[in-house]
């Protein structure tokens, strides 16, 4: 796969020690080229010098990732056999639980939480395949936004421009993919919080169907459409991820219990033929220049030839608000009327109407979820996979309040996620893609496909990569100079 | 709904639900309220039919 260059001139005695993908990490560590110590060590230094000018991460697990870095060491010091992922660096977003820290969930009022006692069972699912955690990230307040402006731990910058917002919910995920400090990380999608930042900072992300990875150990923000799902620096890193991830878990009732559906294999695409069209009418409507570049030249790359418009999109999306303010507002009513002076200033009065909902609206958003959800289950009767833009522009000004789009001011935040919530709605699984060659700032497509096949939208994301228009941007050593 | 009737609506609620603010918060609170009920109208507005049943746990 496309992996990124290292940076020029760091770690020269250790040569698997720079921002490489997770297939070359596992294969240094596993060939013996780079111990897991000296990998580790080095993504710790990176951090350190890497990211006070980028503010993704909220706490480093030095000590703990060094214990595990040793751990794999040994095990390869007396011949056992390494597993997939043997030494691989990840972080995760600051919702996760984490053994020793108090799940922030982007939020100062949990840092007087007690700590976690055990990890969430994405981190030990990885960890048992042998990736080493050495951080947790920053995100927007109880992943309620779109831009990463966190008013308690500060924005987190995008690497290819620190005026910029790095996206969010998951801004501290894709933002340390973005910046070489790890290869691979683990966010949530509730209405668009993986793809937006996946968009924003040029790097790959998934979000699985809903219900397909457990999110046990995670905090909530709308349990009936929360997802998590990795980022990574190419769609070989998202694959071995997801694949080490999936399986059942009871203790999540949203959980399939689906045998696993390795998608590795599917990156070859050797599979049959398949039928691809564009996303059309709503998805157009609301396009900026860069975004519609970018889906242009993947359709032309794949020989999409064929637009498709699925009805009552924007219903979809209003559904998916109400839901969310619904769900959300309720899940913090009591926080918010006990300790409203330290609730994000960005979202608490969002929560707060959220929690005002009438039912009969919650109960109708549900239903036109559902009415949507077969309408589209129609449409994939007739196409295997759809295009869609990830995000209606590239990143942003930190502190911009407003979105120009196509002779129309918009409230920016909220319409970061357009042609993303209307998706995460009804639970289907799509790549984030970042596409090269269209604009100064990175920008995505969302690649879509029927649930359950993750695989599709990673071999067409795979496809993209090798035809050499789909391309993760890293950030070198050049970018501090 | 009326402007008058949507702030009276607000006021109601959030003392149902226990929440004390003051002018100026309450008056964002129905602000992003009045803000959701247009939101709202797109999805009260539609019809999916009376078969339609909202799943208690939703599978794609």
């Amino acid at each position: 796969m496309n992996g990124p260059d290292r940076a020029a001139g760091e770690d020269r005695s250790a040569p698997a020690t720079g921002p490489v993908d997770v297939a070359a990490c596992a294969r240094a560590v596993a060939q013996g080229s780079v111990s897991a110590r000296s990998l580790t060590e080095a993504v710790i230094r990176r951090i350190a010098r890497r990211d006070p000018h980028i503010n993704a991460f909220t706490a480093v697990t030095a000590e703990r990732a060094l214990r595990k870095a040793d751990a794999i060491d040994a095990a390869r010091a007396r011949g056992a056999a390494l597993p997939p992922l043997a030494g691989v660096p990840f972080a995760v977003k600051n919702l996760f639980d984490v053994a020793g820290l108090p799940t922030l969930a982007g939020s100062r009022l949990h840092e007087r939480r007690a700590p976690a006692t055990v990890d969430a069972v994405l981190v030990s699912r990885l960890e048992a395949a042998g990736a080493v955690l050495v951080g947790a990230l920053n995100m927007d307040a109880y992943a309620y936004g779109f831009t990463t402006e966190n008013t308690g731990y500060g924005p987190t910058r995008n690497p290819h421009d620190r005026a910029r917002v790095a996206g969010g919910s998951s801004g501290g995920s894709a933002a340390a993919v973005a910046a070489g400090m790890v290869p691979l990380t683990l966010g949530s999608d509730t209405n668009g919080s993986i793809r937006v930042p996946s968009s924003l900072c040029g790097v790959f992300g998934l979000k699985p169907t809903y219900g397909r990875l457990p999110r046990t150990g995670s905090y909530p923000f709308v349990a009936s459409l929360d997802h998590l799902g990795p980022f990574g620096t190419c769609a070989e890193d998202l694959a071995l991820a997801y694949d080490a991830m999936q399986g059942p878990d009871p203790a999540d009732p949203a959980c399939a219990g689906r045998p696993l559906a390795e998608t590795l294999p599917a990156l070859a695409d050797d599979g049959p033929p398949l039928r691809i069209a564009r996303l059309g009418g709503y998805f157009d409507d609301w396009i900026g220049d860069e975004a519609r570049a970018a889906v242009e030249a993947a359709c032309f790359a794949l020989g999409v030839r064929d637009l498709v418009e699925l009805p009552e999109v924007a219903r979809a999306r209003a559904a998916a608000f109400v839901i969310s303010a619904s769900e959300g507002g309720t899940l913090h009513r009591e926080t918010l009327i006990r300790d409203y002076d330290g609730f994000e200033p960005h979202n608490r009065d969002r929560f707060i109407a959220g929690a005002l909902t009438p039912a009969p609206w919650y109960v109708h958003a549900q239903k036109v979820r559902a009415w949507f959800r077969d309408r589209v289950r129609e449409v994939f009767a007739h196409w295997d996979v759809l295009i869609a833009p990830a995000t209606p522009v590239p990143a942003t000004p930190i502190g911009e309040d407003w979105l120009e789009l196509r002779g129309r001011r918009l409230p920016l935040r909220p319409n970061l996620g357009a042609f993303t919530q209307p998706i995460s709605c009804i639970g289907l699984p799509v790549a984030a893609v970042p596409i090269e060659g269209v604009s100064a700032l990175p920008i995505g497509i969302q690649v879509i496909a029927r649930p359950w096949r993750e695989d599709l939208c990673l071999r067409v994301a795979a496809r993209l990569e090798r035809i050499g228009i789909a391309r993760a941007r890293i950030t070198g050593e050049d970018a501090w100079k | 709904m009326t402007d008058a009737e949507l702030e009276a609506y607000v006021n109601a609620t959030l003392a149902l639900q226990g929440f004390t603010l003051d002018d100026e918060r309450r008056a964002r609170v129905v602000a992003t309220f009045a803000r959701n009920a247009e939101i709202a109208r797109l999805v009260t507005g539609f019809d999916p039919g009376e078969l339609t049943d909202p799943a208690p746990q939703f599978v794609p």
